[in-house]
């Protein structure tokens, strides 16, 4: 992700970073777009929940 | 007895045997260890801190007691390790930042509490990565080759009870952080059920993945640790109020007509050829001690790094956002941990609750690859330990960044909450290779019991590393 976009979308986000913080971010996310993206693209069926609050049960 | 050099190699159930024969001494104890972390904690760097005054001391009430007739439990007299993210009251707690250099608890986490009450003796605080994110920083060393990386954020817990230093140290889990350090440096690693064991008074990182275990030489080591660290805590909003079983009944009885299930997913993707033959070998070992050893598929698998990524930064940066707020305070992060941090403001609500969803699916997938199945095995991790100076690995030719790589194998178990243990299963160039079994919600008694048949069938627990101080290419530093 290129430096200059992330910097507007820190900005609205009322995130505002300096230019050096701003390139260091901008590497992580595009090193993980790609899973994200995979993520995003994943079919899930309609009824399915996220779950809000992560706790184990035991199977019965 | 003297106490003999050979004391800190013993395990954990070894040395409480002898200290309940009277045989050694749990000052004995106490003191070999303190001599062997004095010797080569200059090389591997595992403990942040070591307080050698209060471990005598601890030490000598725990062997006027046991001569009082007053016996608690195997952990009596056993010197042992905390990763520096476990709250000690009165000794520093730093989750290994410069953030939090001045934080002093004042209440017991709860896993020290129940191990303190057990009788155990606490040598120090073992090194961690940076608010257990992120690999530039410390400077922990892997006993089997002092060049190497010991494995993330419990990386201090591994090392030392790998180079002998401590009978067992607790590490902490959110995407396989303690199994991942346990793979790489050839020890026992057991993150239990999401909920078995208390967190409170654990420094979080990812509220709904973050667990706390054991790293032992033994996989009966980790058992008699489970047996006082498991339970309900109402400290613990995520504390499970389930019956805690007997780790000990069965964990001797074999895996004769056990069925083990071996995902066909993920698993065996971008795995080095040296660490899969090795792991395969250990399934083979298994079927030789009488387990059936089939195939299960779990298609989610492949797709699941996404969610893990999204939960755990949203929620890391949740976290510290307090402290990045402040400048001064923000300042002392490492440029790279502030970075992560600061990344995570940028993952969307959608990707979130996505991620959520996807463990839901996953999760019932892992129940149905459980059908006919009582633990299921995999690699603990595609590669090796790599050199510390190395960003990225080659695997299958192809590069890959050594975070992304690390816990490929790891973090569904994280994901889904349930029981996984790693276990010393061979080596591949002279470094360490870990075979990982996961088990079904609140069956750690199970995956105990498969991995002390494993390590009574291979005995490569049995191997030391070559003297951290006598590898002639060691190279210490501090940050």
């Amino acid at each position: 992700m290129e430096r200059e976009r992330l910097a507007a979308v820190a900005d609205l986000a009322g995130y505002p970073l300096s230019a050096a913080d701003l390139a260091q971010v901008a590497s992580i996310l595009a090193g993980i777009t790609e899973d994200i993206e995979k993520l995003r693209a994943l079919d899930l069926p309609d009824d399915l929940e996220p779950i809000l609050t992560f706790r184990v049960e035991p199977w019965v | 007895m003297a106490a003999s050099p050979d004391w800190p190699w013993q395990s954990l159930a070894e040395a409480a045997a002898a200290v309940k024969a009277g045989a050694v001494s749990p000052m004995e104890l106490t003191r070999a260890c303190l001599e062997r972390i004095e010797r080569v904690d200059r090389v591997v760097h595992a403990f942040v801190s070591v307080d050698a005054q209060g471990a005598l001391q601890d030490a000598a009430k725990a062997e006027r007691e046991i001569k009082a007739g007053h016996y608690r439990s195997p952990l009596h007299g056993i010197p042992i390790g905390l990763k520096d993210n476990y709250d000690t009251t009165g000794v520093a707690t730093r989750n290994g930042s410069r953030v939090f250099a001045d934080r002093m608890p004042t209440q017991d986490a709860t896993t020290w509490a129940r191990l303190r009450e057990a009788g155990a003796v606490l040598l120090g605080k073992t090194t961690m990565s940076e608010a257990a994110w992120g690999v530039d920083f410390p400077p922990v060393r892997n006993p089997w080759d002092v060049r190497r990386n010991p494995g993330l954020s419990s990386g201090g817990s591994g090392a030392a009870v790998a180079a002998g230093l401590c009978f067992m140290a607790m590490g902490s889990d959110t995407g396989g952080s303690i199994r991942i350090p346990a793979g790489l440096s050839g020890v026992v690693g057991l993150k239990a059920t999401y909920g078995r064991v208390s967190r409170a008074g654990v420094m979080p990182h990812t509220w709904s993945l973050d667990h706390a275990g054991p790293l032992s030489r033994r996989v009966e080591d980790a058992a008699l640790v489970l047996a006082v660290i498991a339970g309900h805590d109402p400290r613990d909003p995520a504390s499970a109020d389930v019956p805690v079983g007997d780790y000990l009944k069965d964990l001797k009885r074999g895996v004769r007509r056990m069925r083990i299930g071996v995902p066909r997913e993920h698993f065996w993707d971008r795995i080095e050829g040296r660490v899969e033959a090795v792991v395969r070998q250990a399934l083979r070992d298994l079927e030789g001690a009488g387990a059936q050893v089939k195939d299960v598929s779990i298609p989610h698998m492949a797709t699941a790094l996404g969610a893990i990524l999204v939960t755990e930064m949203a929620s890391v940066t949740t976290w510290h956002d307090k402290y990045l707020r402040q400048p001064e305070r923000r300042a002392k992060y490492t440029p790279e941990v502030r970075a992560l941090m600061d990344a995570g403001k940028f993952i969307f609500a959608t990707d979130f609750l996505k991620a959520q969803r996807l463990r839901r699916a996953l999760t019932d997938q892992v129940r149905a690859a459980f059908d006919g199945v009582d633990v299921l095995a995999t690699p603990t991790l595609p590669l090796c330990a790599w050199d510390v100076s190395e960003s990225h690995v080659q695997i299958d030719g192809q590069p890959e960044h050594v975070l992304h790589a690390c816990w490929r194998f790891t973090y569904p178990w994280n994901l889904t909450g349930l029981p996984a243990l790693s276990v010393p299963c061979g080596f591949a160039a002279e470094l360490p290779v870990g075979l990982q079994l996961v088990g079904r919600p609140f069956d750690e008694a199970t995956v105990l019991r498969v991995g002390h048949a494993y390590q009574e069938a291979t005995r490569w627990h049995e191997r030391r590393p070559p003297d951290p101080v006598g590898q002639a290419d060691a190279r210490p530093r501090r940050p």
